[in-house]
């Protein structure tokens, strides 16, 4: 009942929804933004301040900060979404096997979700991609297939609690196979949980994606994205604030907003959920 | 005979925890009774008596610990799960609880269209009017197609549920105490419409409750369970006349008579079927039965007819 009148009323979760929506909006309509080409590279305009003609200053190499950082955005954002869409199709699927059919196949693909959880995803993420290389393809692998043990966990959970529920019995006392119960009758009643999970997995990829781009691991220059302006822009910390200050900022807002929205949508769709962190 | 159930029985294995022993309980220890096409057989019983447990059985939705299910004549355990499927058309289900039956999240109409389409009912141009014929057949009105089942009453969904069941054109129907969870002015309707539907699809019932009322009217033939056997079957006239087992006495002393001057003699004695009953070797309705003699305690009693069609389990009914 009324899931977007409960979430209406939470105003902070209506800010961090509109942020969301502005940087999507930015980030799709960038080039009519922007005057420069990310890549256009200036000699004699560099290291410049916020001014007019560059609103977040220009980097060591004279290119409009603005302009990377607004492309930087759809990178950071794909990663994110791509990221959660192969963790959540994992983890969905995992969780629902695991919940469905129960004894040793719940037994065997739990312990493994266990084992999964014990490795320290960063270092493993950092580990892979200097084995297969860094791109942003790669990138967007292995944040998603590091990060749906959580998923999994809260899929299994719901099926083992709707799998007991009648309308199931009725599922299989019509026939239907097990495929369609799984996943056109028990899933529906479960998205509610993953929905959460995944908006909160998306800020949590953005900072992953940006961590690893700033020790060099993500997306490569000069192709820009959050992490890597921040990297660059390290070197002149002391002389250009604004080329860190800015990406960081981004990243904090972004990753922000979407944990916002994530909260708010939690507590909207599952009153029973409600201060448990994601 | 278009059913016929044979000595099933179901265990359901538990542990005791860490220090307790565990062990088994017999939900089902025993049951057989027959349908014929078109007749209704009602399972009476209060809870626990394993009733449900024998209907989930009978349409092998769970697998029997022995036993077995003979639909058309085929074991129904022994049959792959194609021809499983298959079977299911012909036999269905009426859910308890009409709040919980029904996906939540799937509209009349596309919870009706799923079945008819995913077992080629009827060919796909005409499943709209399939639909529109089963809820006017339910006395539903066809608008409803579009609302999801929390926008009905209890009465209503237990329609829509009934229709689920017939849409697949089955012979046989397990209701499974179908009107025990709603209003007690909606119930006579349920009973008639499930009444009309036997008389207009040839439909048999195998009829759980709780209620010998209910099931006077609706049943010609009746077995009352007790702790997971059948302790006393016979037309359902007979047995409100003639009740031979002092547990069917019981249950029907316990029936509520609308007249204050009468006074209710009660025969059931206190307390509830024991849960470790099978200790002993005996008559499971020895601890609470008010006429049991030692061979009681000693000898179960086996379910013989005493009379033509009226079979009880007793060492006492013959006297």
């Amino acid at each position: 009942m009324g899931v977007w009148t409960y979430f209406r009323r939470n105003r902070l979760a209506i800010a961090g929804m509109g942020i969301v929506l502005l940087i999507f909006l930015m980030a799709a309509m960038c080039p009519l933004i922007v005057r420069y080409d990310p890549g256009d590279v200036r000699v004699d305009t560099k290291l410049i301040g916020p001014c007019g003609e560059h609103p977040l200053g220009t980097d060591h190499l004279g290119r409009d900060v603005l302009s990377r950082m607004l492309y930087g955005a759809r990178i950071s954002l794909s990663v994110g979404f791509v990221a959660v869409g192969i963790s959540i199709a994992i983890g969905i699927f995992v969780g629902a096997i695991a919940g469905y059919y129960g004894r040793w196949i719940d037994a065997a693909l739990m312990r493994f979700v266990d084992v999964m959880m014990c490795f320290p995803a960063f270092f493993l993420i950092l580990t892979v991609i200097a084995l297969l290389g860094p791109n942003i393809i790669n990138v967007m692998i292995v944040i998603g297939i590091t990060s749906w043990m959580g998923t999994a966990r809260l899929v299994r959970a719901e099926f083992l609690s709707l799998k007991e529920r009648e309308f199931v019995l009725a599922t299989r006392s019509l026939g239907f196979t097990d495929r369609r119960i799984i996943f056109a009758h028990i899933l529906p009643n479960a998205l509610a949980p993953v929905i959460v999970s995944a908006t909160l997995g998306v800020a949590g990829a953005i900072l992953l994606e940006a961590g690893l781009s700033f020790l060099g691991f993500g997306v490569q220059p000069p192709s820009p994205s959050w992490g890597n302006i921040l990297t660059e822009g390290r070197t002149y910390i002391f002389d250009a604030w604004w080329l860190t200050l800015f990406p960081g900022l981004a990243i904090l807002i972004t990753v922000l907003a979407f944990n916002l929205v994530g909260e708010g949508l939690r507590d909207a769709l599952d009153p029973r959920l409600r201060g448990v962190r994601g | 005979m278009l059913l016929r159930v044979c000595g099933l029985k179901k265990f359901f294995p538990f542990t005791g925890g860490v220090f307790g022993k565990g062990g088994v309980v017999k939900a089902v220890d025993g049951t057989s009774f027959e349908i014929a096409n078109g007749e209704t057989f009602a399972l009476v019983g209060e809870s626990g008596s394993g009733k449900t447990t024998t209907g989930l059985l009978t349409l092998g939705l769970l697998s029997p610990t022995a036993g077995g299910v003979y639909f058309e004549g085929d074991n129904i355990f022994k049959l792959n799960a194609s021809e499983m499927r298959e079977r299911r058309r012909r036999m269905q289900m009426v859910f308890q609880d009409p709040y919980g039956s029904l996906n939540p999240r799937m509209t009349v109409g596309k919870m009706l269209r799923e079945v008819l389409s995913f077992h080629h009912v009827v060919e796909p141009d005409f499943v709209r009017e399939r639909i529109n014929e089963l809820l006017k057949v339910v006395g539903l009105d066809s608008s409803y197609v579009r609302r999801y089942p929390h926008e009905f009453s209890g009465g209503e969904r237990q329609r829509i549920g009934i229709a689920r069941a017939i849409s697949l054109e089955p012979r046989l129907i397990v209701a499974d105490e179908p009107v025990s969870a709603l209003d007690v002015s909606i119930r006579g309707q349920i009973l008639n419409l499930l009444r009309e539907l036997q008389e207009k699809l040839g439909l048999a019932y195998l009829f759980i409750a709780h209620d010998l009322a209910v099931v006077r009217y609706v049943s010609r033939r009746v077995g009352v369970m007790y702790l997971g056997r059948i302790v006393e079957e016979a037309d359902t006239e007979e047995m409100f006349a003639r009740p031979l087992h002092p547990y069917t006495r019981a249950l029907l002393d316990s029936i509520p008579v609308p007249d204050p001057e009468i006074r209710n003699k009660r025969t059931m004695p206190a307390g509830e079927a024991p849960e470790d009953y099978e200790e002993c070797p005996g008559c499971r309705f020895y601890s609470r039965c008010p006429r049991a003699e030692r061979k009681c305690k000693e000898v179960e009693p086996e379910l013989v007819a005493v009379e033509d069609n009226h079979l009880v389990a007793c060492h006492m009914a013959s006297n």
